[in-house]
């Protein structure tokens, strides 16, 4: 009953933090004015936007690698994605080709991710099927890989193109053109969509997969799928974001905490929720000081508490009843 | 019961994006000259906007644009240095976005998407600083001035430049802007520009780079005559940091005293019209002997 109440308080609180994301900004508090200050209301519109798309990928895609991989401390970067991306953008930024329009560099992001994510699981394969653990390790050695590469790029590049990078990897809700946060945008509500579709099967396979087996799940392919789905929404969100960390892992916990592990209920108001905290993060990123903060680090700051707050409240009510 | 609250949360929501309220700061009002107003992204701009006398068409600037403090301290800050916030900048309803470098990629096309009107200044080397400092001048409508400025700063530079050009024993310097790890100017940096020109040679020259990390081994092969040491030292005399180094006491320029600190790094780095008085200080250390 409480799970039912708390989902309800999740869509309902939604559009109301929505709004007060849009009235906030480095310019003042207020909504602003649609005739003398369209750009100002577009600006915010847009950022809110990207936040609640980016955020709704980020957290779905952390919900279903805990489910699949049963492990508390998946999230969507685990496969390389992150690393993949990274390397795609500092390429982007160090030839110059990022300078050429403004798709190149969340394409180069975008696509670096998906190639990437194709290594991953290329590797992984073993004859005709792959295993999780097969899938994880190969992510984690794609990774570093990656991720010296981006060094080798750090190393190589002008104290400008540093700072270019730097900067994208702290993440950025700035989007560069509406084409891109349109296509985008498409592509995660699909694959949050796509997701959703697969909650029953989900929550089989969060009792084990030999359980899940003998419910009637095919567990092989049940698991690429989400899998692959949940990386390529990630993978989306890293292009146009940057690297922004702690949504994918942290929101998917609250939202447990809130509304219960049955997936139907989950991925929703994972999406939506995660939306939420992501949109007003970054309304607190460009408000609390003259200077914007990284939205990372909101994330951080705020979910880690709000997290074990959650998690402590949990464990005393577990231990009353 | 609970569906009702949820109900109701939307429908305030809602409520609250139709009514509107005005956001606290009001747009400044547009001049009332026809003098065009910018805003500035980089501090050598924001001098070049000094030096043409037109400090009050600037309405903002980015927290590196330091100088001269009491012209700019009252105009609106806007980011950091290559972090420009679009908001601030659009609240401030500027002509023009003068910008040399920023770290977003996009940033250009992005000013545009919301209306501003971004103008990249190149000034990044000696020989940039008079065009950028012309080009200036036409955006802010102070051509007269600006002209003046960049031929009287060109022939400076042209009478340093016969100066030393006779000079063939030149001391050979190595230029350092960080100390943790080393950091040496290269050949495409502004401050070996002004070793050239002082009468010196820059030995990070044949590295074709703007900066660049340089080991120990490296500063020891090329036993510099003289040190310049552009980064602050958090405790200890900058001095120190370089005589505490291993192996660096064999260096000619620390065994001769060479070693120099305490610019104003500000105008020893920044190509802005104060380059003169930048490359006096290095000319002063490089003749010294």
């Amino acid at each position: 009953m409480h799970n039912r109440r708390n989902f309800w308080l999740v869509l309902g609180l939604t559009p109301l933090i929505l709004t007060l994301c849009v009235m906030m900004g480095p310019s003042g508090f207020g909504l602003p004015d649609i005739n003398t200050e369209r750009e100002i209301f577009m600006l915010r519109l847009t950022r809110v936007v990207c936040g609640l798309v980016i955020g709704a990928a980020l957290s779905c895609s952390g919900v279903v690698f805990q489910a699949v991989l049963r492990n508390p401390l998946a999230e969507p970067y685990i496969l390389g994605v992150s690393s993949g991306a990274g390397l795609g953008a500092a390429i982007a930024i160090v030839t110059g080709i990022s300078a050429l329009g403004a798709t190149i560099l969340p394409l180069c992001a975008f696509v670096m991710a998906l190639i990437t994510l194709a290594i991953v699981y290329a590797l992984a394969r073993n004859g005709t099927s792959s295993s999780i653990y097969g899938l994880i390790l190969s992510g984690v050695i794609v990774s570093a890989v990656c991720s010296s590469l981006l060094m080798f790029m750090v190393s190589v590049s002008s104290i400008e193109g540093m700072h270019s990078i730097l900067w994208w990897m702290l993440g950025n809700l700035e989007v560069t053109s509406y084409s891109v946060l349109t296509f985008i945008g498409l592509l995660i509500v699909a694959g949050c969509l796509g997701l959703w579709a697969l909650s029953r099967e989900l929550n089989a396979l969060t009792l084990g997969h030999q359980m899940a087996h003998h419910l009637g799940i095919r567990v092989k392919a049940t698991v690429v799928v989400a899998l692959l789905l949940a990386t390529l929404i990630a993978s989306a969100a890293v292009g146009v974001a940057g690297l922004i960390g702690f949504v994918g892992l942290i929101v998917p916990h609250i939202m447990r905490s809130l509304v219960g592990a049955d997936h139907r209920r989950l991925i929703p108001s994972a999406a939506i929720g995660g939306g939420a905290f992501l949109a007003a993060c970054d309304a607190l990123a460009r408000t609390l000081m003259p200077v914007e903060i990284p939205v990372g680090v909101i994330t951080a700051l705020l979910g880690g508490p709000f997290f074990l707050i959650l998690l402590k409240r949990r464990r005393v009510q577990n231990w009353l009843e | 019961m609970t569906k009702i609250v949820a109900y109701l949360l939307i429908f305030a929501s809602t409520g609250l994006l139709t009514t509107g309220c005005k956001p606290t700061a009001a747009p400044p009002p547009r001049s009332s000259s026809s003098e065009p107003r910018v805003i500035s992204l980089a501090p050598s701009i924001t001098e070049i906007v000094y030096a043409l006398n037109g400090t009050h068409q600037l309405i903002g600037r980015s927290s590196a644009c330091d100088y001269p403090p009491e012209a700019v301290s009252n105009v609106p800050v806007i980011g950091d240095f290559g972090v420009p916030s679009l908001e601030r900048m659009v609240s401030l309803r500027p002509d023009q976005v003068l910008y040399t470098d920023v770290a977003d990629p996009m940033m250009d096309s992005k000013m545009k998407r919301v209306g501003l009107h971004p103008v990249h200044i190149a000034c990044e080397r000696l020989n940039d600083i008079p065009s950028a400092i012309v080009h200036v001048g036409q955006l802010l409508q102070r051509e007269t001035e600006a002209q003046a400025l960049a031929s009287n700063l060109v022939e400076q530079i042209q009478m340093a430049r016969q100066e030393t050009a006779a000079f063939t024993n030149r001391p050979r310097a190595l230029v350092l802007i960080w100390n943790d790890p080393f950091y040496a100017a290269g050949r495409k940096s502004f401050v070996s520009d002004l070793v050239e020109l002082a009468g010196g040679h820059n030995i990070g020259d044949e590295i074709n780079r703007d900066y660049f990390q340089a080991s120990s081994e490296w500063v020891l092969a090329h036993d510099p005559d003289i040190i310049f040491c552009f980064f602050m030292a958090n405790s200890k005399p900058v001095k120190q940091t370089i005589l505490n180094q291993p192996g660096w006491r064999r260096i000619k320029a620390v065994k001769d005293g060479r070693v120099y600190d305490g610019f104003d790094n500000n105008v020893a780095l920044r190509p802005g019209p104060r380059v003169m008085q930048g490359l006096e200080a290095i000319k002063r250390r490089i003749q010294e002997h």
